[in-house]
Order: structure tokens, then sequence, then C-alpha cells
């Protein structure tokens, strides 16, 4: 897994410093460049945050007007895509914790898809299985560990990365990741076991 | 740390193992269902999580960015525009109550004037007298309290119209789309 310097590298290759400083006193055209280099990742982190595209959509447009009316607050010496990502995924958090009730509902529907019920070929509407696959087992998270997972696996961020996009130490970060994976191997090797016990 | 945890450790580590651990972690395997289940499990995690395709926007984001940008400034300026509004009722009213309070009670308005009087003669050392000072203020105070009534009263009412407005507007626009 690359780790340290190519999370930040990967993040902040398409935005130059001059860019984002004149974006910071308010030139438009300027932002535009930052929307358009930050709209895939930014996207991602709302998509599988959320689970829909139209949601995801809308937050992303949402995070990106977040970032406009807070760059005065920027730190010029943290890395741009970090604080980024970091807005959109408290914004998921927040829209996701003010749709509580709607969130239960999607908690009770994996422990029912969990344990036995994969998703035939019949059901099977997503065309990419393994995009499928992925959304699946990342609903198994909760919001901040799965913030952090798509942090670490689709940005590279880094564990100092991660901890200061979402206001953790180093070491909670490193302590929830590994939850998180096992978490992942969990409800995988559970899915499998099912799989399997479905065709005997 | 129980011993389970130990090999937790070795399965989910990002580092590459050792010789002698890897060795360990085989033999722990070997004889150790609940680890060998979360290894494969894993292992089929580490592969979804390898190099995983990000979820790309429709196409035209940055398009549909500049509408929803050109739509967020429209209602940022309305409701400065509102903010300015309703501040400026809340002074006038504030104003036009004080002018009113004072204009009704002589005894009031000879209190300040006297308050006045006592802190102007204190700061430049020129006394005023009391009653000619109150026959000064009086006009103006009369002036602003009355303007302050039909001047509040008509901010009102073109606030109302014009939020009426904009919710009108804005009712059209969710038509239209
Ligand atoms: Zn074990």
């Amino acid at each position: 897994m690359v780790l340290e310097t190519d999370g930040e590298i990967k993040l902040n290759r398409d935005i130059s410093t001059d860019t984002i400083q004149r974006a910071i006193q308010r030139d438009e055209s300027a932002f535009r460049q930052i929307v358009e280099a930050f709209q895939t990742p930014v996207y991602n982190m709302c998509y599988r945050m959320l689970m829909n595209e139209g949601e995801a959509e809308d937050a992303a447009q949402e995070t990106f007007w977040k970032t406009w009316t807070n760059l005065v607050k920027y730190d010029i010496n943290r890395p741009f895509g970090t604080w980024i990502l970091s807005i959109a995924a408290h914004h998921c958090i927040d829209l996701k914790r003010k749709k509580q009730v709607f969130q239960v509902e999607i908690d009770e529907t994996m422990e029912e898809i969990i344990p036995d019920s994969i998703p035939g070929p019949k059901q099977e509407m997503a065309a990419n299985e393994r995009e499928r696959e992925i959304q699946l087992y990342l609903q198994s998270l909760s919001d901040i560990d799965r913030a952090m997972i798509v942090m670490r696996y689709w940005d590279e961020l880094s564990d100092k990365e991660i901890a200061a996009a979402m206001s953790l130490s180093e070491s909670a970060v490193k302590s929830r990741l590994f939850r998180a994976r096992r978490q992942l191997a969990d409800v995988i090797s559970r899915q499998k076991a099912a799989e399997l016990e479905k065709t005997l | 740390m129980n011993e389970h945890q130990y090999y937790e450790k070795l399965i989910f580590s990002e580092e590459a193992l050792t010789d002698a651990e890897q060795i360990a972690l085989e033999q722990h395997l070997e004889s150790c269902a609940s680890c060998s289940a979360l290894r494969e499990g894993w292992e089929r995690g580490a592969a979804l999580l390898c190099c995983p395709v990000p979820k790309q926007p429709v196409a035209g984001f940055v398009d549909r960015w500049d509408s929803f940008f050109e739509q967020k400034m429209i209602e940022e300026r309305e409701k400065n525009a509102r903010r300015f509004f309703f501040g400026a009722i809340v002074l006038l009213t504030v104003a036009c109550a004080f002018s009113i309070a004072l204009l009704a009670s002589p005894k009031n308005l000879m209190m300040l004037v006297s308050v006045f009087s006592t802190l102007m003669s204190s700061l430049t050392g020129i006394g005023i007298q009391v009653r000619t000072l109150a026959s000064i203020i009086r006009t103006p105070l009369l002036i602003v309290g009355v303007g302050a009534v039909s001047l509040s009263l008509t901010i009102a009412f073109a606030g109302l119209l014009f939020m009426k407005k904009s919710v009108g507007i804005r009712q059209g626009v969710q038509k239209n789309e």
C-alpha cells in the first residue's frame, strides 16, 4: 500500500498553490479549476458514504460550496486535498446523522443481507460485480470508519493525513483502520460462508 | 493480549511480515478456524480494495457547479438583503419606542436632558440650561419619532412584499424544474 508521500502528491498534483491562493482571494475561475481537479475524489467520497448517486451529486456540490465559503479559514500549509476530503466526509456524516431514522432502516436491511442472502443473478442490477461487492461491504462500517477506509484506499492518504482530516490522533486512526479491516474481513467471510451453504 | 489478537495483528498488518512471523501465522491458521476465516475474508477484502476505481460523477459536473454556484450566490444575496431589512426594522422600532417614550413623558425627557447636560458640562466645561436644552432637543426628537414610525411601517411593508415575491419566484422555479 502506498503511504506517507504519495497520498499527498496524488491529491495535490492537479492544482497549484497559485490557483488556491487566487481562489482564496475570491477568484471564481480559479475555484472552478479546483472543482474540476477535485470533482472525482469528492464525488467518490460522497458516493461511498451515501451509497446513492443523486445524493452524492448534491453532497459533492454542497461540499464545494462549503469549501468556497470557508476558504478564508484554509491553512495554506495543509494539503488542500486532505482539507477538501475532510469537508466532504464531515458533510456526509452530518447528512447521515440528520437522516438517522433512514440510516436505521439501512442497517436493518444490512442485518438481513449479511448472514445469508446474497443477491442472486436476477437481483444483480449493478453492472459491475466488484463495485457492488465493495459497496455492500462498505455499508457494514460506521460512518467515520468508512470515510477513513475511502481516504486510505481510494485517495491513498497516510495515517497522519487521515488523522488531520478526521480530527483524530494518529494512534486512533491506526486502531480504527485495523478495526475496520477486521470488520470487513469478518463480513466477507460470513458472506462467503453463507454463499457456500446456499450452493450445497 | 490473547493469542488470536497477536495473529490478527499479523493478518491485517500493512507491513510485510518477517519469515518468522509468516511461519508462526501459517502454523496458527492450520489449527484456528476463526483466524483462518478472517484471513480468507481479508484476502478478498484486500483484493477489492487494491487500486479501487473511484466513482466518477456524471459528465458535466463542473457545468452543473456553475449553475449551483450562481443559485447559491442569489440565495446568499437574498439572505443578506433580508438580514438588512430585519436589522433596519429592529433598529427603527427601538428608535421609535425610545422617542415615543421620551415624548410621552415630560419627566423622562427632562431626565434625559439633565443627564445629557451634566455629561456635556463635565466633558466640555460649558454649562447649558436644562430648559434650553430641552426646547432644542424636543423638535428633532418629535421629527425622529414620527419619521421612524412611518419609515419602519414602510420598510416592514416593503420587506413583506419582497419576501412574498422571492417565495413566489422560487416556487415558480421549482415548478419549472
Ligand atoms: Zn486464532
